[in-house]
């Protein structure tokens, strides 16, 4: 069966001239593998070039991938001919032979995949579900977004991303891999690959023709595949989320603390830390900051009640958990590392004014979320630190 | 029917505003009163009243005692009343002269409050009702 569908090998590096160009490449493959091209792009370049705030953009990219990768797998027992699993020359006999005609500088024209591009779809995809995989586990753990959120920790959600960041580099080893292969076939040995994956057609004996286009059982298959990923998303999304909670801010926290600064969110200190800062507000940081005893014990049992220890968010973990010496949230390692690439200047822009008025640039701050697509550092405040 | 629940609810809100508002309200010469009242009772109020000029020369001063971050009132409220002042955070203080910031002076805990606070920042103790009155005589002025 695999032999019969694979066999169609022809000798020396092409040579086909008698042979009429046809159909090799069902159009589902096609437009699957440029759309593919578009997503992973963003999904790249957002990924490692794009400010905190894009990650709206690649997590669309990121589900357009998971999509059409849902869609591949499924082609590959519902797809053309030369589009299924079982059709790939993927056994080591098989490389081992390709390799060394490719070394003795020959590679025999297929209609459908040599061993080693077969070998590189496969690569493809299986890093594609890994970057899909980590990236929601992240995107739930650090962000508290998707549909994951509720289920997985913040500590596991940032080993899913540095995993995440793995693969994308592998994933770039990878295309340049493919783009390789393909260049090595198309320039050196003549194959008209490109033309195979726009046109669809190669110039083979007929009997090697794809069945047809497959263009409305590619609809079904990707209507299948985009209805499998919005249900699934959609219901781990509704699911609870108990690692974050609204804070209802008391009166007398918001205008006494939010009189001289932003008034942080509880979650960014620790109970205990809470009770130092204000049983110490005679002098604090300098200043006498005194409310008076009852609004004192009215901000600490608001403080206390929602500290950072009733919270599994990357600010509450990584800030509100972080012991720092002077009690400040922003001499915390976790703050100097996420902040390096600000200059001074953006703090003390008058848009700004200093590090301790969060919400200057993360509009969320007030929820204790600092997700990252709410981070708009003020075009006045950049502007500021450009001049620098 | 619905229009009218509207307007009677629209009505009885207003009023517990009023209410709520005039029960905390005191006008910036009640409070001056206040502390008139308070310099007497400690014998301190002086022969020609309180002056905006002492006020000014309070404001302006450079204070021992306090903390060594804030010497002065200028130190976060500029050299002007009439000027927009920054906390050492960043944030933007309003005018202290009532001219440009009416609802100055007109929360006796608030003015109280903040009295206190940095009166004990750039002096290191708290002010007297004397000092306040001339202090709030010379934002009244302005």
């Amino acid at each position: 069966m695999l032999t019969d569908r694979t066999a169609n090998t022809h000798e020396g590096n092409g040579g086909h001239g008698g042979d009429r160009e046809v159909l090799v490449r069902d159009l589902p493959v096609r437009i699957f593998h440029w759309f593919l091209v578009v997503a992973v792009a963003v999904a790249l370049l957002t990924g490692f070039f794009g400010e905190e705030n894009l990650l709206t953009v690649h997590v669309w990219a990121g589900q357009a991938v998971a999509v059409l990768i849902i869609f591949r797998v499924m082609w590959w027992f519902a797809g053309g001919r030369y589009s299924r699993l079982s059709a790939y020359p993927l056994a080591p006999g098989r490389v081992i032979a390709h390799l060394r005609n490719v070394a003795a500088g020959r590679s025999p024209l297929v209609a459908g995949h040599n061993p080693a591009g077969a070998w590189m779809i496969v690569i493809l995809i299986t890093l594609l579900f890994g970057l899909t995989l980590s990236g929601v586990v992240a995107l739930g753990g650090e962000e508290d977004l998707g549909p994951l959120r509720a289920w997985v920790s913040y500590r596991l959600g940032d080993a899913a991303g540095e995993l995440h960041e793995l693969l994308a580099w592998l994933l770039l080893a990878a295309i340049a891999g493919h783009l390789a292969g393909v260049f090595m076939e198309t320039k050196v040995f003549g194959h008209p690959l490109l033309k195979a994956m726009t046109a669809g057609t190669m110039p083979v004996p007929p009997q090697e023709a794809e069945k047809g286009a497959l263009a409305l059982r590619g609809l079904i298959v990707f209507l299948a595949a985009l209805a499998l990923f919005v249900t699934v998303w959609n219901t781990l999304s509704a699911a609870p989320d108990t690692r974050w909670r609204q804070v209802t801010y008391i009166k007398a926290y918001s205008d006494n603390c939010g009189d001289c600064h932003h008034a942080h969110h509880p979650s960014l200190r620790t109970a205990d830390m809470w009770e130092r800062i204000v049983r110490g507000l005679e002098d604090h940081y300098g200043e006498d900051a005194t409310v008076g005893k009852k609004t004192e014990e009215e901000i600490l049992a608001f403080l206390k009640a929602n500290g950072a220890e009733f919270f599994d968010t990357e600010a509450a973990v990584r800030l509100g958990r972080a012991r720092t010496r002077d009690l400040r949230i922003s001499s915390a390692r976790w703050w100097k590392k996420r902040h390096r690439d600000i200059p001074e200047r953006v703090f003390a822009s008058a848009a700004v004014g200093s590090p301790a008025n969060c919400n200057a640039c993360h509009r969320d701050a007030e929820t204790g979320r600092f997700d990252d697509a709410n981070i708009h550092i003020p075009e006045k405040a950049r502007a500021a630190g450009d001049e620098s | 029917m619905i229009r009218d629940i509207a307007i009677i609810s629209g009505l009885t809100l207003a009023a517990a505003l009023f209410v709520a508002g005039a029960a905390e309200a005191a006008s910036p010469q009640e409070m001056l009163k206040r502390y008139e009242a308070e310099a007497k009772a400690a014998g301190d109020f002086p022969e020609g009243g309180f002056s905006a000029e002492r006020g000014k020369a309070f404001y302006l001063a450079k204070h021992k005692g306090g903390k060594p971050a804030t010497p002065s009132c200028t130190t976060c409220h500029t050299d002007s009343p009439l000027k927009a002042g920054k906390t050492r955070t960043g944030k933007v203080i309003q005018p202290m002269a009532l001219s440009k910031t009416p609802d100055r002076y007109s929360d006796p805990e608030k003015v109280e409050k903040w009295f206190r606070r940095n009166c004990r920042s750039v002096l290191g103790r708290e002010c007297t009702p004397r000092e306040k009155g001339d202090f709030l005589t010379y934002m009244i002025s302005q």
